[in-house]
């Protein structure tokens, strides 16, 4: 009962959040992007992030992954992890799980990389492979890093590949060299394959088409059913129906004098962001 | 069905001790600090990277770090036999023992961390014999798993570094240094001799060790992308201070200190 109460918990709260950039090199000017932002992302929903290009949509997802560092308010993650014996004694009996947070926004950055590894999964937009590496192993790479063993996580890696129709003769070879729609269902591959509590998805299905899409409706449906919270941004309109089960209207969390978001990440040349 | 999500997290953080301990610590050319005020751990399996333009302060923190140069104020405490142990305190030749079992360094220029007139087996196979191998056979045939690790074809064993290409001699050079199983490896610059395609190679190969052996790494870059791809943490030092110190991909993501900006904006688009 108590598992069963824990699970139709949040496994995202976000409260006050607010967010705004200096930018030195344009005389200090400031930018506040976000304020007050507040919700929560409970297990086994999808909740969407709407609202109009540059309102912030992907600043949140930045936020909570950890790759923007918030100025203030809380995001906490929860999970559940096994009680220690003196916890047992004051939770009700036979619970032997119990609640655990942790709030990105003081987290050091030892915590932020435990929660990527052990709490959340990020989907980008794009796929940074580093050259050389196959995609089989591109897929499995997650998994391996989580202790699973190797042959079964290429396993699993090839099974997902198979259903989003990327053919057995890619599989060794490396990425960067794949179509975009390609190269961005190996990322979605990457992204869906670990087993995480929340899973943060940035437009999934931008460039695929429709049976790809709806492979990737169906992942997200399989997710909700497996209890994982979702968040994410779909421009796709059929996708959002098909998926959503409540939407953020980020606007609805801009400073006054608000301007677009920056992107000051376009100036990173790159190879690959997800390395940890 | 409902999944129930169990995690580690809260338990193991804090719970163990960092390989390496920096506190307030710096180095002083006569009345100049070449680096001050550094304060930072490191934990086994990590990769810091120290980022900064030339005369930043970040080679002479990497030589402090490395007890090439003095450690003039603060300290440097390194974990043996789970005790922090002030680095200041150790004697000379218990120094000398970290670097031949428990330290690496991969300088910028392999003719630097290499014998170049001995074979490449016999660079590989010098470290081991250090730490008290003594069976030849045995020696060589750990020789020759490292150079195919670090992708060196083995028919090249009995040549010297001298007739390597560049790409090849830093290889040989990581391999001179991991062959022992280091905990803790210094890196300077160590692709930035490279032609960029070769360094694409280096970094993905360095990436992959640094994982499978769980080193724990600190490597001085000016060079941002090597960062992003090899580091989990960064330090931006400027005028011999670090003056932003966070997760790598928020600090060339999110840079709030000017100079970070600056750097970060400055790198040339791909």
């Amino acid at each position: 009962m108590t598992q069963t109460m824990i699970n139709s918990g949040p496994v995202l709260s976000v409260r006050d959040v607010e967010k705004t950039f200096t930018m030195h090199l344009q005389g200090g000017q400031r930018l506040a992007v976000l304020r007050g932002l507040d919700f929560e992302v409970r297990a086994g929903e999808c909740v969407v992030l709407g609202g109009p290009s540059g309102a912030g949509k992907s600043t949140i997802l930045k936020l909570v992954y950890g790759n923007y560092a918030a100025d203030s308010g809380s995001i906490r993650l929860h999970t559940l992890r096994q009680a220690q014996a003196t916890e047992l004694v004051e939770a009700s009996r036979g619970a032997e799980l119990v609640e655990a947070a942790v709030d990105l926004v003081q987290a050091d950055p030892r915590a932020v990389l435990a929660a990527r590894r052990n709490l959340m999964g990020y989907v980008s937009q794009f796929l940074r492979a580093v050259p050389r590496v196959p995609a089989l192993q591109v897929v499995a790479e997650p998994l391996i890093e989580r202790g699973v063993p190797v042959a079964e996580a290429r396993d699993r890696a090839a099974a997902l590949l198979t259903r989003l129709s990327i053919p057995e003769r890619l599989w060794q070879l490396p990425p960067a060299t794949f179509s975009g729609g390609e190269q961005q269902r190996v990322n979605i591959a990457r992204g869906f394959l670990p087993d995480l509590p929340l899973l943060l998805l940035d437009e999934p299905t931008a460039s695929l088409d429709a049976r790809n899409r709806d492979v990737v409706v169906q992942l997200i449906m399989e997710k909700k059913a497996a209890g994982v919270g979702m968040l994410g941004i779909f421009h796709d309109a059929d996708v959002r129906a098909a998926v959503a089960d409540r939407a953020v209207e980020v606007e609805a969390f801009a400073p006054r004098e608000t301007a677009h978001v920056p992107n000051l990440s376009t100036g990173t040349a790159c190879i690959r962001e997800d390395v940890r | 069905m409902t999944a129930v999500f169990t995690s580690d997290f809260g338990s193991d953080v804090g719970s163990e001790q960092p390989l390496l301990s920096v506190r307030n610590a710096g180095h002083r050319y006569g009345d100049r600090f070449g680096c001050r005020d550094v304060s930072f751990d490191l934990w086994p399996g990590e990769v810091l990277a120290v980022v900064g333009e030339s005369g930043s302060g970040k080679s002479t923190l990497l030589g402090m770090l490395a007890q090439r140069l003095s450690t003039d104020e603060g300290s440097i405490r390194y974990r043996i036999d789970d005790q922090l142990v002030d680095l200041g305190d150790l004697s000379e030749r218990e120094v000398r023992r970290l670097w031949r079992s428990e330290w690496g360094f991969v300088h910028q220029n392999p003719a630097d961390g290499l014998r170049m007139h001995v074979s490449g087996g016999g660079n590989v196979g010098e470290p081991l014999m250090a730490a008290g191998w003594r069976h030849y056979g045995r020696i060589r045939a750990r020789a020759e798993e490292w150079l195919k690790r670090v992708e060196i074809p083995v028919d090249r064993i009995d040549d010297t570094p001298a007739t390597f290409s560049g790409g090849m001699r830093q290889r040989l050079q990581i391999a001179r240094n991991l062959v022992v199983s280091p905990k803790l490896v210094f890196m300077d610059e160590p692709t930035s001799g490279l032609d960029v395609s070769v360094q694409a190679r280096l970094l993905d190969l360095l990436r992959g060790l640094v994982a499978d052996l769980g080193l724990s790494v600190i490597i001085v870059t000016h060079d941002l992308a090597v960062a992003r791809l090899i580091s989990h943490r960064t330090l931006v030092m400027k005028d011999g201070a670090v003056i932003e110190s966070d997760l790598t991909d928020r600090v060339l993501d999110d840079p709030h200190a000017e100079y970070t900006q600056l750097l970060v904006s400055s790198i040339l688009q791909g």
